[in-house]
């Protein structure tokens, strides 16, 4: 595996590990407002 | 509700300026292409120490002043950190397996104290998640941030100790001496992940709000105030 | 009665709790001599390494098992108890130093036998002067250890997964009683000072003091 493929990768998963924690954040909210 | 759609704009415009930064910035002579790491793992770690200090603040101000909001704030934080904590040892170990060829560095005492940090985190959360009563949630999990605040740089110290008096040179310098684009490549994304971790906080501690405050309604009516699922109801 | 003589008198009604009930030193104790005996017979390794690595995997046990020990006594208190002495006036403070110098001593038992089991299984050659630094470590890892499981016991006091969860908050905090008891003989061999070590360990041991006897009054809320 190249060195760029790798770097990618990183960047990939610490990104997408943030976009995840995000989209998790405005779920739980969705759901917290309907509730209320 | 617009406040934090506000923040997340300013958030995602900023992460994407940091982003073609790191992307862009020349290569190191040495490093080749690893060195863009460095724009995700130094931010990611100054992220999980400032996530850490205000769960510390915010365990503090809660025994001082039993205001929920200071709990809302630890509680937040801890989360937050937690995923910055490990993007930051991630981005690191897989950086230092490429240039060093060691994923990690025992004389680091900078790498201990963030491992051990992570695994506080962990504690926290669990601890959070085996408490039912806001409270007693509150109480238990400001005092372990005591103690934790206490511990850490206790921990940081030790190893340092262990690096001095074992002459072990830490394999990972300190990199102060980056090139002039390097650096401000790492500060732009210094700059947008702190703008990220405020907006995170603010999206974390208002659902935290409105859960407290379902908790308490449900809690004093149970089901009568849950809307009935429309399917269920026999004739509307 | 003064706050020295509440904790002394915790301490005494909790030994003598251990004496009868005792499962902490009759199990934790032949559990951790096992583990000692895992290390060799899973690595495979040759006689000259597991003489070397013996101390440095005495205090690791003695930190994971040492725990247990810790925990355990903080289980004995029933919420009865607790509101016994809510109501006599016990200081919640003395009731944490008194936990401490229970544990202490009954930590301090269970890692005297263990070295020793460590001495006789893996055989290390240990330099002169070792026994009195081994014994001051010792001492100090045990009432830093004790403290640090006290405080984890109350906080997860009641909680399900408790030893679990209670050991996952110990472990990594521990780490500095770990470093200086281990840095200390190994410093010891290599004819340098323990001094910075002793340090270390004292100061972890006095910071989780003043936490302790500071967080007694919150501590005894959170725990109703």
């Amino acid at each position: 595996m190249s060195d760029t493929v790798i770097v990618a990768g990183v960047f990939v998963i610490s990104y997408g590990m943030i976009i995840a924690y995000s989209v998790y954040l405005h779920l739980r909210r969705r759901r917290a407002a309907t509730r209320s | 509700m617009t406040r934090i759609r506000v923040l997340f704009g300013v958030a995602a415009a900023a992460m994407a300026v940091g982003l073609w930064f790191a992307l862009t910035a020349p290569p190191d002579a040495l490093q080749g292409e690893y060195s863009r790491i460095i724009n995700v793992h130094v931010p990611s770690l100054w992220l999980a120490f400032l996530a850490f200090g205000v769960t510390a603040l915010g365990s503090i101000m809660w025994l001082w002043k039993k205001k929920q909001r200071w709990d809302r704030l630890a509680s937040a934080s801890a989360e937050v950190g937690v995923l910055f904590t490990g993007i930051g040892l991630f981005t690191g170990m897989v950086w230092g397996q490429a240039v060093w060829g060691r994923a990690w560095d025992w004389g680091d005492p900078r790498l201990t104290s963030t491992a051990v940090m992570f695994f506080v985190y962990l504690g926290y959360i669990a601890l959070r998640n085996a408490v039912d009563d806001p409270v007693v949630k509150a109480r238990r999990s400001a005092i372990l941030g005591v103690v934790a605040v206490v511990q850490v740089p206790l921990v940081y110290f030790s190893v340092n100790l262990f690096r001095t008096l074992h002459q072990t040179q830490s394999i990972r310098p300190d990199g102060s001496t980056m090139p002039a684009e390097m650096l401000v490549a790492m500060l732009v994304n210094v700059a947008a992940f702190t703008i990220l971790y405020v907006a995170l906080m603010a999206a974390r501690t208002d659902i935290a709000r409105i859960e407290e405050a379902n908790r308490e309604t449900e809690l004093l009516a149970g089901d009568a105030v849950k809307p009935p699922k429309l399917s269920e109801v026999g004739d509307v | 009665m003064s706050f020295w003589n509440q904790s002394l008198e915790i301490a005494r009604v909790d030994l003598r709790v251990e004496r009868r009930l005792g499962d902490t030193l009759r199990i934790v104790l032949p559990f951790a001599v096992v583990a000692l005996m895992v290390f060799p017979l899973s690595l495979g390794i040759e006689l000259a390494t597991i003489s070397r690595i013996g101390p440095a995997v005495f205090w690791a046990l003695g930190i994971l098992f040492g725990m247990q020990v810790a925990l355990r006594l903080s289980a004995a208190d029933t919420q009865e108890r607790r509101d016994l002495h809510a109501l006599l006036g016990v200081d919640p403070a003395a009731r944490f130093v008194g936990r401490v110098l229970s544990g202490g001593v009954l930590m301090l038992a269970f890692l005297v036998v263990l070295f020793i089991a460590m001495v006789l299984i893996y055989g290390p050659t240990l330099p002169s002067g070792s026994w009195s630094t081994v014994l001051l470590g010792t001492v100090l890892f045990s009432i830093g250890l004790t403290e640090l499981g006290t405080l984890a016991g109350e906080i997860t006091a009641g909680l399900r997964n408790r030893t679990a969860l209670a050991s996952l908050i110990v472990a990594p905090l521990a780490l500095p009683l770990v470093i200086g008891a281990s840095q200390s003989l190994e410093a010891l061999s290599r004819g340098a000072g323990i001094l910075p070590w002793v340090l270390l360990m004292l100061a972890t041991d006095l910071a989780l003091a003043v936490i302790g006897v500071g967080m007694a009054r919150p501590l005894e809320e959170a725990t109703r």
